[in-house]
């Protein structure tokens, strides 16, 4: 008999009334959860009722005819554009300043992805105003730029504050969580770290740790299993030592 | 919202006759309709079709298109009230069909419950960068809360209205709910403000009436 709290979730995905952040730890929850899918399935099928309940309403006819062109284009597309095509463009004598375009684009989208990584940081540091001296120990250039930075947040009714902050090295295959105000497991469990990516059936077990009294720790992780990039990263109550696989409450979650 | 307020036009009076009518229903529920969306194709039949659509075969894209657009084109215009945007949205849910027919997995829903995922996902999305949900929603929750179904209206035998009649066997507060999330975008903290009701009624509203709707249909859509 499944439990109330997966049931009431299972309704709220269903019906699109979770935040994006719960959503996130369901979807979690979903991957390892055989009888939850199996309800969540059942109850989108019945969720069509909403949808079928209108009378359907047939769209313009030219809706029909600009997609099906569209589809007719891009299947087009690809064989118009031939090696013969191509080879006649690079010897065109615009050549030299395409490429030379191209490498000032190039250049101008560094410039603006490395402006917003900059936004990201700071206002990643307003918000955790706590961690900023950690990260900013990371913020040597090139360490920086390989990291990938994740905020994780509470879903725990007793500490609903708490923040972490996940530092992935995708080169070195480890990371750094640093997680501020989370209340103390309860005495037989522990926080399990996850780390997802949709290649992996399953959240990959990225090692336990507890808190101080003050609710914080910095953790250093390793995967148990190569990752190729990390999606999203949570963290869930577990049995003393941890588990296999996520089975607990989820606690804090990101990507 | 003129149109959520549609399901609570029609009358309670059909508790009775729903329960026959429901087993005719499943035959009945896939014929063609007036409108010339064409419903003849089982499950199955449409998992064909979309692996079909998935290795480009265009001929089963333009069936598929015309079995489903009507409901899909009818849903994104319930949520954008919008025929314009609707449209957009409805070509972007075709084309993606088109690109990513092969990701479908028959094991993880319907074709049906899949394509509606997708058009409720992208309306939605639609409507919430546009930030008119709010206005929707104040719009829509007066109508919602004093809209009671009456009893003694004409009781349409059609497929749509059958089903109509099947979502509003739910109580008012619970349909109310779930068509604020499911067509409104609204997160159950936003529809426990806008209702100003506790979030765990809330929360027991959506479950109730989500597991008595999954109930009342079981085996039949």
């Amino acid at each position: 008999m499944m439990d109330e709290r997966r049931q009431e979730n299972a309704c709220l995905f269903v019906a699109g009334a979770l935040s994006p952040l719960e959503q996130s730890a369901f979807e979690i929850e979903l991957r390892t959860d055989v009888e939850l899918r199996e309800l969540v399935q059942q109850l989108q099928d019945a969720a069509t009722a909403f949808a079928l309940a209108e009378p359907a309403v047939a769209p313009p006819a030219r809706l029909k005819k600009k997609i099906l062109a569209q589809i007719e284009g891009e299947q087009n597309r690809p064989e118009n554009f031939g090696l013969l095509t191509f080879v006649t463009y690079l010897r065109s004598a615009w050549t030299p300043w395409a490429v030379a375009g191209g490498f000032g684009l190039l250049a101008v989208a560094q410039f603006v992805q490395a402006q917003a990584l900059r936004e990201q940081t700071h206002s990643l540091n307003s918000a955790v105003a706590g961690l900023s001296t950690q990260i900013a120990a990371l913020e040597k250039k090139d360490e920086f730029s390989k990291m990938r930075i994740a905020m994780l947040s509470s879903l725990l009714d007793n500490s609903p504050k708490a923040l972490a902050v996940s530092l992935w090295d995708n080169d070195k295959q480890s990371g750094v969580l640093v997680v501020k105000g989370l209340a103390a497991a309860p005495t037989d469990k522990d926080y399990q770290l996850w780390v997802i990516n949709d290649k992996y059936p399953a959240p990959v077990n990225a090692g336990v740790f507890s808190v101080d009294e003050q609710g914080d720790v910095r953790f250093t992780f390793k995967p148990d299993v190569p990752m190729t990039s990390v999606d999203k990263f949570a963290v869930t109550v577990e049995r003393k030592g941890g588990v296999p696989k996520a089975e607990g409450k989820v606690a804090l979650v990101g990507g | 919202m003129r149109c959520l307020a549609r399901h609570y036009d029609c009358g309670y009076d059909f508790a009775q006759t729903l329960a026959g009518r429901l087993s005719e229903w499943c035959g009945q529920i896939f014929e063609p309709t007036e409108n010339g969306s064409v419903k003849p194709e089982t499950t199955e039949d449409e998992i064909r079709l979309l692996r079909r659509v998935a290795r480009g075969d265009r001929e089963a894209f333009t069936q598929l298109y015309d079995q489903f657009a009507g409901i899909l084109y009818a849903t994104a215009l319930k949520i954008l009230q919008d025929a314009k945007e609707s449209e957009d949205v409805l070509q972007e849910v075709f084309l993606q069909i088109w690109d990513k027919a092969g990701n479908y997995d028959s094991n993880l829903g319907k074709p049906l419950t899949w394509t509606l995922t997708l058009t409720r996902h992208k309306a939605i999305d639609r409507l919430r960068s546009t930030q008119r949900r709010y206005k929707l929603v104040e719009q829509a929750t007066p109508e919602l809360a004093e809209r009671q179904p009456t009893t003694g209206e004409t009781f349409d035998a059609d497929r749509h209205s059958i089903i109509r009649q099947a979502v509003q066997t739910l109580p008012t507060e619970q349909r109310q709910s779930i068509e604020l999330a499911f067509f409104g975008g609204l997160t159950q903290d936003e529809i426990s403000q806008n209702l100003q009701q506790p979030l765990g009624t809330i929360k027991a509203r959506i479950r109730r009436g989500m597991l008595k709707l999954r109930d009342t249909l079981e085996g039949r859509l």
